[in-house]
């Protein structure tokens, strides 16, 4: 299965129409790496991958279980994703230019 | 007694005391308050790649909301406390997916300009003449 993940990537429209990464450049990568058991190489390509699976993970359990503040939880899980996101992404062109 | 006689003769306290127990909120769950934080989520996972499906997904879950919510304050009380605030993270996160992608549509039709006047400019520089006949 992971073979076939492998060699069935999307092309990101950032990439094939300007030419440059976009925030969600390296997710499948992450993917991959993390289902090969590799937590470093996965923080390395997307850090905000293991972010967005624990915020999947609390939206699942908040769906079924109808916590209370749970929807809470899931906003501010959210919201971390977002600001790691955008973070590693002017990290990852800074990087590039310096 | 006196307590089973309470709700017949005071009906309006025995509500209260049943809303304290049940923290002030009823039991019906506020319409669509899952399908708002699902697609709030979504609208940001698809905001990158095709940046108007995040719009989309986005625009969708605000209107979804802001109809849950004016359904909400009609009744406020007959609803459960777990699904209005869904209700309100949902919302929120629906907003900022929504923000992210029509900045990303706004970023590719940017470009798409720039490109577009770019390609222009140096088709226009180009020496047509002296290929004529």
């Amino acid at each position: 299965m992971i073979n076939w993940l492998e060699q069935h990537l999307f092309t990101c429209m950032f990439k094939s129409t300007l030419g440059m990464d976009c925030p969600g450049c390296g997710s499948q990568r992450a993917l991959i790496a993390l289902l090969k058991g590799d937590l470093m190489e996965s923080l390395n390509y997307h850090a905000a991958l293991i972010p967005f699976i624990i915020t999947i993970s609390l939206l699942i359990i908040q769906l079924v279980g109808k916590f209370e503040n749970g929807g809470k939880w899931v906003m501010w899980s959210f919201i971390a994703t977002t600001i790691i996101t955008f973070v590693q992404y002017i990290i990852k062109q800074v990087a590039v230019y310096y | 007694m006196e307590d089973t006689n309470v709700p017949n003769q005071m009906p309006n306290q025995g509500q209260n005391i049943h809303q304290q127990f049940s923290n002030q909120f009823g039991q019906q769950q506020v319409p669509n308050s899952a399908a708002v934080l699902v697609l709030g989520i979504l609208s940001i996972v698809f905001c990158f790649c095709y940046g108007i499906i995040g719009l989309i997904l986005g625009i969708v879950a605000l209107a979804l909301s802001s109809k849950a919510l004016a359904i909400y304050n009609e009744n406020p009380n007959t609803f459960t406390r777990s699904s209005y605030n869904n209700l309100n993270a949902g919302k929120i996160c629906a907003l900022i997916g929504t923000i992210l992608s029509a900045l990303v549509v706004l970023y590719f039709v940017v470009c798409l300009i720039v490109f577009g006047t770019a390609m222009f400019t140096a088709a226009s520089a180009f020496p047509w003449d002296k290929y004529g006949h």
